[in-house]
């Protein structure tokens, strides 16, 4: 183990002073370079309606489905339209504090359909890892069957209709992504403009290592493929369909 | 494995890929597709901020290679410090070595890959399956490649060689599914058979897109979604990155988003961007057990080196280049006979793989410059090109490896140069040059259709028509046409005294 870790230490150090070498200077990385100047790109600003319409219309065109919603009765209706007519059949619902709150998880755990939760409350705290490992493969299997994944999302991007999530609070990674069809909730309020102001909001929360988020997705439409003639297809390996249900996180 | 292409035969490659119809309509369509949605892409952003895009990708491009040993060195820490492991990789087989060995230590059986040029380039493939891992590609066209036993033929769109036949007599042959040419029948067969294989894998391998030194994250693009499944299901997650692919920091992640995106496919963003962090700390959390992140150099220091392919380390492999290249849509992506084809792969090859190896690809190109108007980053491939003819040939005759006859062609080529150099120095040679080749031409040309005498070139003239020296040069006919010029602009000079009159008549 100490030849291997030696053997480590001197590939990087080889290939650092190498690289240093080529470039003109003695040893690595002996100096902080001069960060380059900030960019700055211009976008047209909107209020945060024209955020909702843009974010709406770019999901729509990238084959994505899209509604703002004022009520709570009318998102559980919405949701209720696009779960499967067998109530055997199994839906994933994330832990999105947000779904607590709209009522929706209380609704359908109460209805009687088959729900697969979010992994920390699938394996119980105190178990011990090696008994964790089997019940983790249990879950992925568990989760391949669900036909729906319901979560929320952290951001919007209106100018590409991209949804945000963040690891963390929630645990949105798997759920959507393996079942075939992804509902999503997104307080309305939650919209920024484009991918440029999400990297600079969050270049200021992350810039230290120990604080960036182990997993970020950023999702804009549905899983697609045009590896077969350039012939665009959706749900090749994630979901085939994408719904995006804006909501007034202020309104309760 | 089948059949594949070399670098070295590539005059043969090329020859059998012109004469596949298949092969020529597939290439046709498909590049013209891509270039479409990219130009399609690029109207919307508009000339001027495109320009300011590609202006800033360079800069931050430029930037970080200059400081390379800065920023990797930041970014080794980083992913550390969140709990993944690094691997420094001088060469392929280093990089292979580490990956089968890890594999062994996990008892790995199943590996999961995404599509990665840099597993392609160490030929990670056959080293697995000599350990008896199965490693199984899950990108559908690059699992339509592998099914075939073939090399990808294109950065970003690996079948692009396939019809949709093609793919239906694949499946069929290899799955032992009935013949269906549906294309989403086909990219739901293949969700099937390859959730099945996520499923049993406890190895995902990747690429990595950009590395960003700040933070330590690893970012990955996609349209697919598989690049996700790999990198969140099985418990051991490795991922391949060149010296080249660190950022120093999220925010400068911004354009090269903007402008890869649109680059290969016309999109404003892919459907996945996926950032990645260190690895789990609780069995409760999602994603896998273990992070490795290999640093492989493999060449790449020694293109740091040379100042005038320094260049070549600017590429975010888009395609675009392919795509809008004339040469790349007539002979396909096998014929540049290994892992990297087109404009950037002529000049990545002869550098990876050897200048000897590689000798022929630096010159299949017209230089016409469309690859370097399309980079993203601006890469000046045209320039690269020739300074790699320059190399090649100069080690070509420091070595003497060259026939007799070459050594002659050359004597030949140098005497006609040296000739033309003597003939253009002043204006009474150029005149009398001028003359004799005219008196040349018509005493030893042969009749064209237009019955005009031209002198043939052997392979310059079997496919083209030369085109017959004029009767009388330009510089004799200049007294004539500026006098007849000046009469046209007197003319005008008439007209338009001639205008408010007519116009007061009104």
């Amino acid at each position: 183990m100490r030849e291997e870790m030696k053997s480590l230490l001197h590939g990087k150090e080889q290939m650092l002073t190498q690289i240093a070498n080529v470039l003109g200077r003695q040893a690595h990385s002996q100096f902080v370079p001069e960060p380059l100047p900030p960019f700055h790109w211009q976008v047209v600003q909107l209020d945060s309606g024209e955020l909702v319409r843009q974010l709406i219309d770019e999901v729509t065109k990238v084959g994505g489905h899209a509604v703002q919603l004022n009520s709570e009765i009318e998102v559980r209706a919405y949701v209720e339209s696009l779960l499967p007519a067998d109530f055997d059949i199994p839906i994933a619902l994330s832990d999105g504090e947000a779904l607590s709150r709209l009522g929706i998880r209380e609704w359908l755990e109460t209805s009687g359909r088959r729900i697969v939760p979010v992994l920390k409350q699938f394996i119980a705290e105190e178990l011990q890892p090696e008994e964790t490992a089997p019940l983790v493969e249990r879950y992925k299997a568990l989760l391949m069957e669900a036909s729906v994944g319901i979560t929320t999302a952290d951001y919007g991007l209106a100018d590409t209709g991209t949804l945000v999530i963040v690891s963390g609070t929630e645990q949105h990674r798997l759920m959507s992504l393996l079942p075939p069809v992804h509902i999503c909730l997104l307080d309305s309020a939650r919209i920024l403009p484009s991918l440029t102001d999400l990297l600079a909001h969050l270049q200021d929360r992350f810039s230290e290592a120990e604080s960036a988020p182990k997993n970020m997705t950023c999702i804009t439409g549905p899983s697609r493929t045009a590896d077969i003639e350039q012939t665009i297809t959706m749900g090749v390996h994630g979901p085939r369909s994408l719904h995006l249900i804006l909501y007034d996180g202020k309104h309760d | 494995m089948e059949h594949l292409d070399q670098p070295e035969t590539f005059a043969e490659n090329y020859r059998r890929a012109l004469i596949n119809p298949s092969l020529q309509k597939a290439l046709t369509t498909a590049t013209g597709k891509a270039l479409d949605a990219r130009n399609h892409a690029l109207a919307d952003v508009g000339e001027e901020r495109w320009q300011q895009l590609r202006a800033r990708a360079r800069a931050i491009k430029e930037h970080t290679i200059d400081n390379l040993d800065y920023y990797l060195e930041q970014l080794a820490a980083n992913v550390e410090r969140s709990g993944g492991h690094i691997f420094w990789a001088k060469s392929a087989s280093d990089a292979r070595q580490y990956i089968v060995e890890l594999a062994a230590r996990r008892s790995v059986k199943v590996a999961v890959k995404s599509k990665s040029m840099m597993t392609e380039e160490i030929e990670l493939n056959p080293a697995l399956e000599a350990a008896g891992i199965e490693a199984v590609e899950t990108d559908l066209g690059e699992y339509i490649v592998q099914l075939a036993n073939e090399r990808p033929s294109h950065i970003n769109m690996p079948a692009i060689h396939k019809t949709r036949g093609d793919v239906a007599d694949l499946f069929t042959e290899k799955l032992g599914v009935e013949r269906n040419e549906d294309i989403s029948e086909m990219a739901a067969l293949a969700r099937r058979v390859l959730r099945q294989r996520f499923a049993e894998a406890q190895m995902g391998i990747t690429g990595v897109n950009y590395a960003i030194a700040d933070t330590g994250t690893v970012v990955l693009v996609e349209n697919e979604g598989n690049i996700r499944l790999t990198n969140s299901l099985p418990r051991v997650h490795v991922a391949l990155m060149g010296i080249e692919k660190v950022i120093p920091q999220l925010s400068d992640l911004d354009v090269f988003i903007k402008l890869l995106s649109r680059s290969a496919s016309g999109q404003k963003i892919c459907s996945y961007v996926s950032f990645l962090t260190g690895v789990k700390t609780s069995q409760r959390e999602e994603g896998p057990d273990e992070f490795h992140l290999i640093i492989l150099d493999n060449g790449r220091v020694e293109m740091l080196a040379n100042p005038h392919l320094r260049e070549s380390l600017f590429c975010i492999r888009c395609g675009a280049c392919l795509n809008v290249c004339p040469v790349y849509e007539k002979i396909g992506g096998h014929a540049y006979g290994w892992v990297y084809p087109g404009p950037i792969g002529a000049i990545l090859t002869p550098q990876l793989i050897g200048r000897e190896r590689a000798a022929a690809l630096p010159f299949a190109s017209t230089l016409c410059g469309a690859c370097r108007d399309v980079c993203p980053v601006k890469i000046n491939l045209p320039e690269m090109l020739l300074h790699l003819r320059h190399e090649i040939k100069e080690t070509g005759r420091a070595t003497k490896v060259t026939s007799r006859l070459n050594r002659l062609a050359e004597f030949l080529e140098h005497s006609v140069f040296k000739f033309w150099a003597a003939a253009i120095k002043t204006s009474l040679r150029y005149r009398v040059a001028a003359h004799a080749a005219r008196a040349t031409h018509a005493l030893f040309g042969r009749r064209n259709k237009d019955g005009a005498r031209v002198l043939s070139f052997s392979r310059w003239t079997n496919t083209r028509e030369a085109t017959p020296l004029a009767k009388r040069s330009f510089r004799e006919r200049w007294p004539e046409l500026i006098k007849s010029a000046e009469e046209t602009a007197e003319a005008k000079v008439v007209e338009t005294i001639a205008l408010p009159t007519s116009m007061n008549n009104r």
